[in-house]
């Protein structure tokens, strides 16, 4: 194996790792405030499909790349709605938004087809693009994979360092406490939800725009489900969350390359993501664990004050 | 500000009112989707409600479509009752799927009505262990049942995946993703004058069996306090443990037995995507029907309605399949927010 | 003498015709610790919750510093320098000290860690001896140290005026004293405190001042060195009642021999929620026909005790013998339907979203598989609205959508009109008014007399005067001596003790 094979290997690593890695670090905030919202997947797709249509109309990359951030964000604000102020179960408002994701963008797709538009193009970073190995593949790429790679740690750092940080977990762990202690809960719920949708929708352009040269009805091809995997896997924490992404896509790629090799059956791997998270789910779900390393304790519960 | 109070006298009629203006609205939202995307809406919906209801062609397809959605949304009533929220539905029908194309190419010896038995059997019971495995971590150490169930249904259609891409690939089919075709002993039998295979019917009764078992007898009972308050079912002696996997084990088999049907009553073999999202449709079929095991069967065939609907105009006005999903959406999201209204007035 | 609060006739009353407060009165004083006692539901609560600003008098004004102020909100309050420290903690267990600390504090600030926030912390450590470790999270903590941190926060808002509600009731004695010489300090440099308790030693242990509150009332304001247990147990307890106690016939102990005994509780110790025995080394039998009183204030091992015989905590020593078989050979469903629980909390024993017929099962689930919604079931529920006057339409209502003290009337209905074998009935009469508590006493009467065994725990002396056959005191987890009801004076030392 030459290193010209191993660099093609950890770009088409990155590629995979990147949108999981930006759409899971938005659904951390989300869960860390107590909203679980299914509807990755769904943002994801609207995001590739305004994104895709922004860059064929104005040829303007980075404005399709805010506008699919905008429509991500646009379309968990309706999950926001249902699930914080109608305090609407949020298992059914998050599958509702990830159909309607789905279902829009497949309707509204259908005029893409055949068309193309501008793609985000590689930049290289002087001097470091030329590290040996890792140089091509973190610093010679499509700018979104270095941005995600920065914003894990400059995420995790807001997350627990912050008072901003320490208001959001706050609401996910005790919304009580929260209210006593003066916070606004459902406003911090929406901010975060409202984030995290922002982070899907540029995930989901990374998918018309870098990944694919034209659009493809269903293209994120359940990336959103795995990401959701992917923050059970990296505990809430953003820093696994980079860590976890780039495993899963070693996982991803390999599937298609490694198979022949090792004769094992490419689904294998491609059910490894979903097993680990399982595995993990059950190892971090027992009290112990819990209080070490837990989910937010009020994910999922809609809150309303003086209820019992 | 705004406040939610508790509504007081809510009626039958009041209901139905308000969850038919939320349809109406999502028919007028979506016919603007619709128009915004190039398609002409009315036309799109006389020709869906011609072909769909009006048509004994259609009509037969569209009881034939709800079949998995109608077996699997009667189990997640169940579990929803409970609180327990599998979305698990996907993954059982798959694993009742591969239960089936197993026993029937492994059992083709057996005489017709035996084989079929058999299979129901090993169906439900790879459905229910399918359930029974999130089941039991829901029961013990309370892991998140959303996500648990979620992964299983990921590793349940690739295990599919491997199998009709792999060993059970049909030789004859051309590289295709599906398995050979069943034994003709292995078919579900139709029903007569018709061409819909029995398993709706099956599902009717066992929609009537639940609907008994939750209002007469102790462990729907159980199931049902449960679900409104564990303190309560706990201060009264119900077993959570018990309570748990008997609700995901029965969501878990029906799903299973809504798998066999595709199998058995409709492909005749098992192919890779031998369910295209039926057991997430059944989540949103069930909520529409509140949980009501009865209104749950009408809402299922309304869904298939749907789907055949959605064939039709893909032929018709190739509008893709994956649209009617985004009327789907709007359906349960705005039945959502009228679910919230009927239950709720806002008074300043 | 300097007055920083004083509250003036304020009055508050609730819907049923509860009075909480009746024409309050009460002053605290520069650099005092000024005890607030009473039993439970005497009205030191409701006066707090006012002073706090999460309740609002009917009547009556309050004045701090000398102005008279109205505080609408506890924001309100925290700007007058008044603090709460509550019974229940606001803390978030997975976080750490310093986070709860800043969150409640440090709402402006951009980071978590701050110099200025450091060095306010560590000047309380200082001076009062306040100090937890930061970093160490609360769930880590013992209920002693998260009081601290509680207390911390209260000071960081600026709070000059202490008000500690019941604050012993979750420490260990070591921390209590902990907690007494912090009260101490902080007053010497002319802050106040006012320390709201059941418990009398604990009011002679640390009080300048002591005001006693019964039945929404004032009934006078002593100072420590005029105060004593006789002169508070005076204060607190209207003994006064001797009328029940005359028509009582003498049923001492002695006529028990021919009486079967339903339960044996032999050296029970159970833990309470914290891990700290709440029932310590309990011993008693009960006897069909009879009802078992016990009396003694909230919070001194009631809870646990009738929880574990009721199958729902599990002791840590000792055993419970029902009916002639050991406690934990029963399924649960199985013990339900023999031994009847009205628990404390109404909302343990009623699934709201489900009718009243469908609730009146709820407890004899064991010998029924099918046939849960038979006539019977609505007849009983029908004679269960009808005996004991719940305002529903029908028994076909669902229960949350009754009022509280409605709820309580169908679980007491259900509980007494199935005839269990053992009732462990846990303030029963809570939240009823006069004539439903009055039917509740007489069925209790009723259940005993067709002989079954009542284990009545109530705070409301007349009620256990009245219905006992014997009075068990509890205090601290142990149960002092069985009396007789008809010595009322003993009763009362007993309890205050």
């Amino acid at each position: 194996m030459d290193i010209e094979t191993i660099q093609l290997f950890l770009v088409s690593v990155t590629e995979a790792a990147t949108p999981l890695l930006l759409a899971s670090l938005g659904e951390i905030y989300s869960e860390r405030s107590g909203v679980i919202n299914l509807g990755i997947e769904g943002m994801m797709l609207i995001g590739a499909y305004t994104a895709f249509i922004t860059s064929n109309i104005t040829g303007n990359v980075w404005l399709a790349v805010l506008v699919a951030g905008l429509a991500g964000a646009l379309l968990s604000s309706i999950h926001a709605f249902l699930s914080i102020t109608l305090k609407v179960n949020q298992i059914v408002s998050g599958l509702a938004l990830s159909l309607m994701g789905v279902g829009v963008s497949g309707l509204l797709g259908q005029g893409l087809i055949g068309l193309a538009a501008p793609r985000l193009t590689r930049i290289h970073i002087p001097i470091l693009s030329s590290i040996p190995i890792i140089g091509p593949v973190l610093f010679a790429q499509d700018p979104l994979v270095l941005i995600s790679v920065l914003l894990a740690p400059a995420l995790w750092f807001i997350l627990f360092k912050t008072m901003i940080g320490l208001k959001i977990r706050s609401v996910g762990e005790n919304p009580e406490a929260a209210d006593v202690a003066g916070i606004n809960v459902d406003l911090v719920r929406y901010a975060s939800v409202i984030f995290g949708g922002f982070l899907s929708g540029i995930a989901g352009s990374y998918f018309s725009l870098v990944l694919s040269a034209a659009w493809i009805e269903n293209m994120t091809a359940g990336r959103g489900w795995i990401a959701l995997g992917l923050v059970i896997f990296s505990f809430w924490n953003p820093l696994y969350a980079l860590i976890g992404s780039y495993i899963f896509g070693i996982l991803e790629v390999v599937q298609y390359r490694f198979q022949i090799l090792f004769n094992l059956p490419t689904e294998l791997f491609s059910a490894l993501p979903y097993g680990i998270t399982l595995i993990a789910l059950a190892i971090f779900s027992t009290e112990y664990a819990r209080k070490k390393v837990g989910a937010p304790a009020a994910l999922g519960k809609p809150y309303i004050r003086g209820a019992r | 500000m705004f406040k939610f109070i508790p509504r007081e006298n809510v009626t039958l009629k009041f209901i139905i009112m308000i969850y038919s203006i939320a349809f109406v609205v999502a028919l007028v939202i979506y016919g603007f989707i619709l128009m915004v995307a190039g398609f002409n809406p009315i036309l799109a919906y006389s020709f869906m409600f011609n072909n769909v209801f009006l048509n004994p062609y259609g009509f037969s397809n569209t009881i034939i479509r709800s079949s998995a959605i109608m077996l699997s949304a009667l189990g997640l009533a169940i579990a929803y009752k409970a609180g327990i929220f599998t979305i698990g539905s996907e993954g059982q029908i798959y694993v009742g799927a591969i239960m089936s194309t197993w026993t029937a190419f492994t059992f083709a010896f057996l005489p017709s009505p035996i084989l079929l038995i058999l299979m129901i059997v090993l169906s439900f019971i790879g459905g229910a262990f399918w359930a029974f495995i999130p089941g039991i971590m829901r029961a013990l150490i309370n892991a998140n049942e959303v996500i648990s169930t979620l992964m299983m249904n990921y590793i349940a259609i690739l295990i599919v995946h491997y199998l009709v891409y792999g060993p059970w690939k049909d030789p004859k089919g051309y590289g295709f993703p599906i398995t050979p075709i069943i034994p003709s002993s292995a078919m579900l039998p139709l029903i007569p004058f018709t061409n819909i295979h029995i398993m709706p019917i099956i599902g009717l009764f066992i929609g009537i069996i639940l609907a008994y078992m939750m209002r007469y007898t102790r462990i729907g009972y159980e199931i049902k306090v449960f679900g409104d308050n564990p303190d309560a079912a706990r201060y009264s002696g119900i077993s959570s443990i018990k309570v748990i996997l008997t609700v995901m084990i029965i969501s878990g088999g029906l799903a299973g037995l809504g798998g066999m049907g595709e199998v058995a009553g409709f492909q005749h073999r098992l192919i890779s995507n031998i369910s295209p999202g039926y057991g997430y449709m059944a989540i949103i079929v069930v909520w529409l029907a509140r949980l009501n095991p009865l209104v749950t069967i009408i809402s299922s065939i309304l869904f298939g309605g749907m789907l055949v609907g959605a064939d039709v105009l893909q032929t018709r006005f190739s509008l893709p399949i994956s649209s009617i999903y985004t009327f789907e959406a709007l359906v349960l999201m705005l039945v959502l927010i009228a679910d919230l209204f009927s239950r709720y007035k806002l008074v300043r | 003498m300097d007055c920083v609060l004083e509250v003036k006739n304020v009055s508050k009353r609730f819907p049923g015709g509860i009075i909480a407060n009746d024409h309050v009165n009460f002053s605290l004083f520069r650099g005092e610790v000024h005890a607030l006692l009473g039993e439970n539901g005497a009205g030191k609560t409701t006066l707090m919750n006012i002073i706090y600003g999460i309740q609002q008098p009917d009547e009556g004004e309050i004045y701090v510093r000398g102005r008279r102020v109205v505080i609408k909100s506890p924001k309100d309050a925290i700007r007058l320098g008044i603090g709460m420290v509550h019974q229940h903690f606001t803390l978030i267990p997975n976080h750490t000290v310093l986070e709860n600390i800043a969150l409640a504090v440090n709402g402006s600030s951009l980071f978590i860690k701050s110099n200025v926030l450091h060095e306010k912390i560590m000047r309380l450590f200082n001076e009062y001896g306040l100090s937890v470790d930061l970093n160490r999270k609360i769930w880590q903590l013992s209920m002693g140290e998260r009081q601290k941190v509680e207390i911390i926060k209260t000071l960081l808002r600026g709070a000059s005026i202490l008000i500690f509600d019941e604050p012993t009731s979750v420490l260990t004695p070591m921390e209590t004293y902990g907690l007494f010489d912090f009260m101490r300090n902080f007053v010497k440099n002319g802050s106040s405190i006012i320390f709201i308790t059941h418990k009398l030693d604990e009011a002679l242990a640390v009080s300048h001042r002591i005001t006693v509150i019964r039945k929404g009332r004032i009934v006078g304001t002593v100072s420590r060195e005029e105060a004593n247990e006789q002169v508070l147990t005076s204060m607190m307890f209207d003994i006064s009642n001797s009328e029940t106690v005359n028509n009582k016939d003498m049923r001492g102990l002695n006529t028990q021999v021919d009486r079967v005994p339903l339960m044996y509780v032999n050296n029970l110790t159970v833990e309470n929620d914290n891990g700290i025995e709440a029932v310590k080394n309990v011993s008693f039998r009960l006897f069909s026909g009879e009802i078992l009183g016990i009396a003694g204030i909230t919070g001194n091992g009631q809870r646990e005790l009738a929880e574990a015989i009721a199958g729902l905590r599990k002791p840590k020593y000792g055993s419970i013998e029902i009916l002639g078989k050991p406690l934990n050979s029963y399924k649960l469903k199985e013990l339900r339907s023999l031994v009847g629980f009205i628990p404390e909390d109404p909302f343990l024993a009623v699934a709201p979203n489900l009718s009243i017929a469908e609730n009146m099962v709820l407890t004899n689930l064991y010998d029924r598989v099918f046939n849960i919604n038979d006539n019977k079931i609505l007849q009983f529920a029908q004679q269960a609205i009808m005996q004991f006057s719940v305002v529903a339409r029908d028994a076909s209502i669902r229960v949350g959508l009754l009022s509280g003290g409605n709820i309580q009337k169908i679980i007491v209905a259900r509980e007494i009109l199935r005839k269990p074998k053992i009732l462990v009935a846990s303030y029963p009469t809570r939240g009823l008014d006069v004539p439903t508590s009055l039917k509740v006493r007489s069925m209790l009467k009723w259940l005993k007399n067709n002989g079954s065994g009542v284990i009545l725990i109530s705070e409301d002396l007349d009620e256990l005067l009245e219905l006992s056959d014997r009075v068990a005191v509890i205090s601290k987890g142990v149960i002092k001596e069985f009396v007789s009801p008809n010595d009322v004076a003993k009763i009362v030392t007993l309890i205050s003790n």
